[in-house]
């Protein structure tokens, strides 16, 4: 699914952005809430894969874009891990003809083992809790997963495997996936389309490391810039040195090995 | 040195195996380690939430030593979403602890700064809601306070703010503070960084020095911060000499 907000009225300005088909969107700046709030407020001022939207099929619509909360505390209260899926579809109004082999199936997708199933779901490990978390928003079947600070408080290991399980989604089940944070090294790496807001509009929308490329400018409205572009931006401004912009540690090393 | 906490050789269930830690007055010590190390644990012990014959030494006496009451004076420990206030507003809260008037003064200050001392404290955002949490611990503790998963609560732009906070604690109340995360950005603000895995200490000792020990920390699980990363790598090519934090400086090493 591509979204897209033509001059969508917010707080005195007009917004306007897409989320793009197929790419791990990043979101970030401030009053984030409530952009993702505004992402699935109302069917006016949108096309959704390149088409207005009638306000009679916006619900419908709406029901393919899942915002996945920073923490499972947020979502839902209940027992088992089964419990807290059958409850979650309930909410939902998610009805399949095969419940258990739908949920199975969800965790399998991301996964983690039917086991976890009888467990309650606050013994579960924090890497597992968000999974389970991806697990519940794939039962209703997106086309749209949105992941609120989908890496708070996890370790490398973990960031890994929960990227790993992103971008199996994005390619293998053609979702679009977006990634709503403030951890700009984090976008910097895995994003692909960067929207970056700030006082109520969008400062920024671009290729990931273009939009990063732009320093001066981001400096000049405040906006946290990845430590690894900075550097490069005050090689070339100090010593008119022309390392290029990069996203690996890996690949800078080479470009400063090159240039010293 | 003024050490005023021990843990000696601390074993429990197979979580941990002779942990040893010692913390010194106004210092700040920051425990780091993957999701599971077994930093929440600790900190339940040293909450006597989990009681064992645990070898642990506070102000020269065995913690069990001290009724919780007197206990609860000396140490408190923060745990995310673990709060429970009692009053409307952060001004009322603060007001039911007896504390020397000059802290209560300064957290009254603090709270003023973040605009949130009338506010009601069921209107705060989470963030306001965490802050509060850690002053009424630092005002009802009157020597350590223990923060557990530091990384719950703050954005990365606001673990500055929150550093030089617990500084200003450290020189005006002497305070002590053990914190626990999964992220390094901001362990050089520490005086000592331990690094847990699987329940054991496996570095320690002054922040930047351990920070360059970059393969045992990435097998721990976690990253090292760009700048120490970059900058021991290039040491390893034998570009620069030292490390160096600084951005401009380190530029300055390379192309002069």
């Amino acid at each position: 699914m591509e979204l897209e907000l033509i001059e969508y009225p917010y707080k005195d300005q007009k917004l306007s952005f897409t989320l793009k088909e197929k790419e791990i969107n990043g979101i970030s700046g401030s009053h984030l809430e409530e952009i993702v709030e505004i992402i699935k407020r109302d069917f006016r001022h949108r096309k959704i894969n390149h088409k207005h939207i009638k306000e009679e099929d916006w619900k419908e619509i709406k029901n393919k874009i899942i915002v996945v909360k920073e923490w499972l505390e947020d979502t839902i209260h209940e027992d088992s891990l089964y419990d807290v899926m059958i409850e979650y579809m309930k909410v939902h109004e998610i009805y399949p003809r095969n419940l258990k082999k739908k949920i199975k199936d969800s965790l399998r997708i991301v996964g983690l083992p039917d086991t976890l199933l009888d467990r309650n779901i606050y013994s579960l490990s924090t890497s597992e809790q968000k999974l389970v978390q991806m697990a519940m928003s794939l039962l209703s079947n997106p086309e749209m997963m949105i992941l609120e600070e989908p890496f708070k408080v996890l370790d490398l290991k973990n960031r890994k495997k929960i990227m790993m399980v992103l971008r199996k989604i994005k390619d293998q089940y053609k979702k679009t996936i977006v990634l709503v944070s403030n951890e700009e090294e984090m976008l910097l790496k895995e994003t692909d389309h960067l929207i970056i807001f700030k006082n109520n509009r969008v400062l920024i929308e671009d290729k990931t490391l273009d939009a990063y490329r732009r320093v001066e400018f981001l400096k000049k409205h405040k906006v946290e810039v990845p430590k690894i572009i900075e550097f490069s931006y005050l090689v070339q401004k100090n010593k008119k040195v022309k390392i290029d912009y990069h996203k690996d540690i890996r690949d800078i090393i080479k470009d400063i090995y090159k240039h010293v | 040195m003024d050490v005023i906490l021990n843990i000696n050789n601390l074993n429990y269930q197979t979580i941990f195996q002779n942990l040893t830690l010692s913390l010194e007055k106004k210092k700040i010590i920051t425990i780091a380690g993957s999701n599971n190390s077994g930093k929440t644990t600790l900190c339940r012990i040293l909450d006597r939430k989990i009681q064992d014959s645990f070898n642990i030494n506070l102000m020269g006496k065995d913690i069990d030593e001290y009724s919780l009451e007197k206990y609860n004076h000396l140490l408190q420990v923060v745990y995310p979403k673990e709060y429970h206030f009692q009053e409307t507003t952060p001004r009322e809260e603060i007001e039911t602890v007896e504390t020397l008037k000059e802290k209560k003064e300064f957290i009254i200050n603090e709270l003023k700064a973040l605009k949130i001392l009338e506010k009601e404290i069921i209107k705060c955002s989470m963030t306001e809601r965490i802050w509060l949490q850690i002053m009424m611990a630092i005002l009802k503790s009157s020597e350590i306070v223990v923060i557990d998963n530091l990384d719950y609560y703050f954005d990365p732009i606001d673990l500055q703010t929150f550093y030089d906070f617990i500084k200003k604690c450290t020189k005006f109340f002497h305070n002590s503070f053990i914190v626990t995360a999964t992220s390094l950005e901001m362990a050089t603000s520490s005086d000592v960084l331990y690094i847990i895995q699987k329940g054991e200490f496996i570095l320690h000792g002054e922040p930047l020095t351990v920070l360059q020990r970059d393969n045992v920390i990435n097998k721990a699980g976690l990253s090292v911060p760009f700048m120490i990363d970059l900058s021991v790598k290039l040491r390893d090519y034998e570009l620069i000499k030292d490390i160096e934090l600084d951005q401009e400086r380190l530029i300055e090493a390379l192309w002069n």
